[in-house]
């Protein structure tokens, strides 16, 4: 609770330093404002009243380790993303816009009732359209952002409309009270098939899984590289845990209705997702079509319909985010040099750059899920949970994917020691930080991986 | 409230399903980024009338409360898609959503 206090006074603190003219210091302040939350959110472990506001918002402890994932990806974001904020008389209006997100994907995890979770979408998604076009000469970020806002705009719809028949069948925006209005058998019960079936294809278009996920990849690509970081990490990780929530808390007892078309999403996410990424030959479009076959793994938490699935869930969250903010620094480091993304332009530049290429090698072979790294924690955790109560075949569809997923990783990895080229990528202060925090977590999460799993 | 609820809910929402439907329609035809907006606004309609709907025949004021939510968000998203498409039109002197085919594999 406090962090979401703390996070939205920093965003006012950046419209008020547009006014009192203390625009030099709000990126220092922000990242000093998120370590503040960070530390915030801890202290709130085991919270006895975890409700605010009239049941609005819940924090229990699987909200705060969500929060904390996301503060986390933040913070990262803001150390990695520097060179946007340089002194252009506009890095307060970014700033806010970041914070501001962060706020509504924090009411996205901690929401404990509908509205919140629409409100919380609408913060996010409002921010991320005006960042997806914030460069405004740039053909390619206005064609993002204008893909970006039609396609949020119409996932809204189907999500509005699913709250509607839901809200008709229960009477209720509450998720408790859902709850209890799904587990003794509903009446009108053709109202909350619709109403479940459309609000899981408005989530769906969110974490952009298959057979919604065709915006993904160009708007990934036409955004500012450290924009397109912040839409891979903040804005999935926030979608996924409001989609577990929903599903598991609320419609848990009707899983009967949505679970074989969340199985069919989540297998085709796996599939596509992985197949298309080894045919891209633009590292951003890549990391796209990585995170969309990422959706599909996420999705077998909410297919669990367990409590072992939000743990594992928190865990993969963490995993796959870190690993995505490093590999973005990389290519936004590359980019900014050799002038493109694409793989050639990261040809040769393992022999002099030994952070990038470490970085490269800890992030590509956690997100292809090897050992010792966190992202095969995050999968094994995945997939244990969702075998406790489901037969195998998912898994294996998932394991086909992740066998696919080693060729365009380990493809970046080849091209670093691939021909000649004693060109150095200089690195900023910050970037560096990253790096090293991102390689330390990663490494760390995979060899003590009980740390989040037993001790939270 | 009694003017609703005399007629059936069915009726409600057979028309709230059918104006949905217009507005899915309309953004999957339509190539013109304003009508494709309108569109949006259409099935943003459709659940708002929905909403009063369930809300009058279950007679508490949730619904309509959400309601509110609902326009002030849709006025806020529409600010910004407006201007995403003043951007748009200063770099390309057009609104159709044909030219959003740079980015492609």
């Amino acid at each position: 609770m406090k962090a979401l206090l703390l996070v939205s006074g920093l965003g006012f603190l950046g419209i008020l330093s547009e006014i009192l003219n203390f625009k030099k210091f709000i990126y220092k302040l922000s990242i000093v404002g998120l370590l503040a939350a960070i530390v915030v959110t801890f202290l709130e472990w085991d919270n006895p009243t975890p409700a605010y506001f009239n049941n609005m918002v819940y924090f229990d402890n699987l909200a705060i380790s969500f929060i904390a994932v996301l503060l986390i990806t933040g913070l990262l974001w803001f150390l990695m993303a520097e060179s946007i904020f340089e002194n252009d008389g506009l890095q307060s209006d970014k700033s806010t816009l970041v914070l501001f997100s962060i706020v509504g994907a924090v009411c996205m995890v901690a929401y404990n009732n509908i509205t919140m979770l629409f409100i919380g979408i609408e913060i996010l998604s409002i921010c991320m359209y005006v960042l997806a076009g914030s460069k405004k000469e740039s053909l390619g970020s206005n064609e993002s952002a204008m893909k970006y806002f039609l396609m949020g705009a119409f996932a809204t719809g189907f999500l509005l409309m699913g709250i509607a028949f839901i809200y008709g069948a229960s009477a209720s925006f509450d998720v408790m009270e859902i709850k209890a209005y799904m587990s003794n058998s509903p009446q009108n019960i053709e109202l909350v098939y619709t109403g479940i079936i459309l609000l899981a294809i408005g989530l769906a278009f969110k974490i952009s899984a298959v057979p919604f996920h065709f915006w993904a990849p160009d708007v990934y690509e036409g955004a500012p590289i450290q924009v397109t970081a912040l839409m891979s990490t903040i804005v999935k990780t926030a979608a996924i845990a409001a989609f577990y929530k929903l599903f598991t808390v609320s419609f848990g007892s009707q899983e009967i209705v949505w679970s074989t078309t969340l199985s069919y999403i989540a297998a085709l996410s796996v599939l596509i997702g992985n197949i298309i990424a080894v045919f891209q030959s633009n590292v951003k479009r890549m990391l796209a079509y990585s995170g969309i076959s990422h959706a599909g793994y996420l999705l077998l938490a909410i297919l669990a319909n367990n409590a072992a699935g939000g743990t594992a869930l928190t865990y993969y969250t963490l995993a796959y985010s870190v690993a995505t903010i490093a590999a973005f620094t990389v290519v936004a480091n590359v980019a900014s040099v050799k002038g493109s993304s694409d793989f050639t332009s990261f040809e040769g530049l393992g022999k002099k750059n030994k952070l990038i290429t470490i970085s490269v090698i800890v992030s590509m072979m956690s997100l292809a899920g090897i050992p010792p790294f966190a992202g095969f924690f995050g999968k094994y955790f995945l997939f244990t949970s969702y075998l406790e109560n489901h037969s195998i075949n998912l898994v294996i569809i998932g394991l086909i994917g992740s066998a696919i997923s080693i060729y365009y990783y380990f493809r970046l990895i080849v091209n670093l020691f691939k021909g000649e080229s004693d060109e150095v990528i200089p690195l900023s202060l910050t970037s560096k930080i990253v790096l090293i925090i991102a390689i330390i977590l990663t490494v760390a999460m995979g060899i003590f991986p009980e740390i989040m799993n037993g001790g939270w | 409230m009694e003017v609703i609820k005399a007629i059936p809910l069915n009726h409600y929402i057979l028309l709230s399903a059918v104006l949905f439907a217009i507005g899915v329609m309309g953004v999957l035809v339509r190539r013109n980024a304003i009508i494709i907006f309108m569109c949006i606004e259409l099935m943003l309609n459709a659940v708002n009338l929905l909403m009063v709907a369930f809300s009058a025949h279950h007679g508490d004021g949730k619904g309509q409360v959400f309601v509110f939510f609902i326009m002030a968000v849709a006025a806020a998203e529409v600010a910004v898609g407006l201007s995403i498409l003043i951007m748009i039109h200063r770099n390309t002197e057009t609104t159709d959503v044909g030219f959003l085919n740079k980015l492609k594999f």
